[in-house]
């Protein structure tokens, strides 16, 4: 399992995280009748450019931060999971921003 | 001149209609108002095709049609600076090159016997009487004709055939249609540095822009699109909230205006961001691209249901399975509807004959289909395949066909 994050209401774990990432992509996104489960490839999915800003402004909205141009790279965007990790990492103590 | 069938609308569905039509033993005449073929192919320089192959999310490219549809889009492939299909999403699409576009179509019409294609062609009045159309008269720079015709195929995108017969048409109040885009092109784009992360970053800076007064509204409704040419990049603005129609002028030649506006706009904009910090804008398409207008009024209307249920008709003539894809007001990019995975539905018959006039059959973004189904139904490869479903019925109308 990922590591946990410190502390904090809502969603904490990265499963949970990831979990209310698909939600948001599959009610927002994706077509009825055609969800995405978190580890699926969202570009394959059908998820373009446009389709990725609406739930990086998701994120933006529920975490508090934009994630910056240098960290939207294929291994923090494939997948609902991988969005999930990239925001724990984010959220960490450790991390120099705080949402 | 007297022709057995006339095709008003040279695009996907009128090229297909008339080739087939031809090809069946009919006299026929192609009208169309550019210098070239193709329609919103390639006055709209869409890029792709769609609605060809099968929605799956495996496997290889099916195409949903043989016939004209598969034998144009493999003779496509073979051009210079086309390819093969590529996966979208849950689907393929073929791209392809405008100019390759409006060539091939060059090649099919003029290998075709028996007819004539005018070019830079308006239809300007139609006479008909007791539910028939008799003569089309059409203007040139050069001479006005009137086409004798035993059979019609309206093709041209706005159901001008229809509307000049005074047969019944529908038209969606305009904040209701499907937005129109415009394509064009940006020249000495890094595009190494314009990978999946950088173009969202743009998409968001563009947004933000729109957001604080810098850029007009509508600005941000931006797909950057692939090209194969190294440093190009094929962009389309889709051009949202043009609803106000100053009296006596044309919804087109307002968002024409707007639209070279917007992307200008845009286009000093994204100088601002490093992988354009070079660019320049070389070209917009020679016109927007149009999604929806005026429909004609058939003897059925393909609904919603239909198309998302994957319904068959005893009158089916052409396969098709594209996502209902609506670019609307109020909404970034488009939303999709899929059918289920590898289903089809038919387009009947009944959807390409007029209700009102006996020797009126339609294809393309004009045919007989509610705002929903036709955001399934108007893309290329459909209507490619519902025009030659459209010129073997006008050359059966009008007694030529000598095949089954």
């Amino acid at each position: 399992m990922p590591t946990r994050t410190a502390q904090g209401p809502g969603f904490s774990q990265p499963d949970e995280i990831a979990d209310a990432l698909t939600t948001f992509i599959n009610t927002s996104i994706m077509a009825r009748g055609h969800p995405v489960d978190p580890d699926e490839d969202l570009e394959a999915a059908g998820v373009d450019s446009m389709a990725l800003l609406k739930i990086l402004l998701f994120i933006e909205a529920e975490f508090g931060f934009w994630m910056p141009d240098e960290d939207l790279v294929e291994e923090n965007t494939a997948s609902a999971r991988a969005l999930a990790s990239y925001i724990c990492q984010r959220r960490k103590p450790s991390s120099a921003e705080t949402g | 001149m007297n022709y057995d069938v006339v095709v008003v609308g040279g695009g996907a569905a009128g090229l297909a209609a008339a080739v087939t039509a031809a090809d069946r033993g009919a006299r026929t005449a192609l009208v169309e108002r550019h210098g070239f073929l193709g329609g919103m192919a390639t006055a709209g320089m869409v890029g792709t095709i769609c609605g060809h192959y099968r929605t799956s999310a495996s496997g290889p490219p099916e195409p949903l049609n043989e016939g004209f549809a598969e034998t144009f889009a493999r003779r496509l492939m073979t051009a210079p600076g086309c390819g093969t299909p590529i996966r979208r999403g849950r689907t393929y699409v073929l791209p392809y090159t405008p100019f390759a576009f409006a060539c091939l179509a060059d090649d099919l019409a003029s290998s075709a016997p028996h007819l004539d294609v005018y070019l830079h062609a308006y239809l300007v009045r139609v006479e008909a009487r007791d539910r028939h159309i008799e003569t089309l008269c059409v203007a040139t720079s050069e001479q006005s004709l009137e086409l004798r015709a035993r059979t019609v195929v309206d093709t041209s995108g706005d159901a001008v055939v229809a509307w000049h017969a005074g047969a019944a048409t529908e038209t969606a109040p305009r904040a209701e249609q499907q937005l129109p885009s415009l394509v064009f092109v940006l020249q000495d784009v890094d595009s190494e540095a314009l990978g999946a992360g950088a173009r969202v970053a743009v998409l968001r800076a563009l947004m933000t822009a729109e957001q604080e007064g810098l850029l007009p509204k509508g600005a941000s409704n931006l797909t950057l699109g692939p090209s194969r040419q190294p440093g190009e990049v094929i962009c389309k603005l889709t051009l949202s909230g043009i609803t106000e129609e100053p009296a006596g002028r044309d919804f087109l030649t307002t968002a024409e205006q707007e639209g070279r506006k917007r992307v200008r706009a845009v286009t000093e904009f994204l100088r601002t961001r490093a992988p354009f910090a070079r660019a320049f804008l070389s070209h917009t398409a020679p016109q927007i691209g149009v999604r929806e207008s005026r429909r004609v009024i058939g003897r059925y209307r393909l609904t919603r249901e239909d198309v998302l249920t994957g319904r068959k008709f005893e009158d089916g003539v052409a396969r098709a399975g594209w996502p209902i894809e609506l670019w609307e007001n109020g909404r970034l990019g488009a939303s999709y509807e899929y059918l289920d995975d590898g289903e089809t539905y038919d387009i009947p018959l009944r959807c390409l004959q007029a209700r009102e006039v006996d020797n009126l059959f339609v294809a393309g973004r004009c045919m007989s289909a509610s705002h929903e189904a036709l955001g399934s139904a108007r893309v290329i490869g459909t209507c490619l395949a519902m025009g030659e479903a459209a010129g073997i019925a006008a050359a059966r109308h009008a007694g030529n066909d000598s095949r089954p």
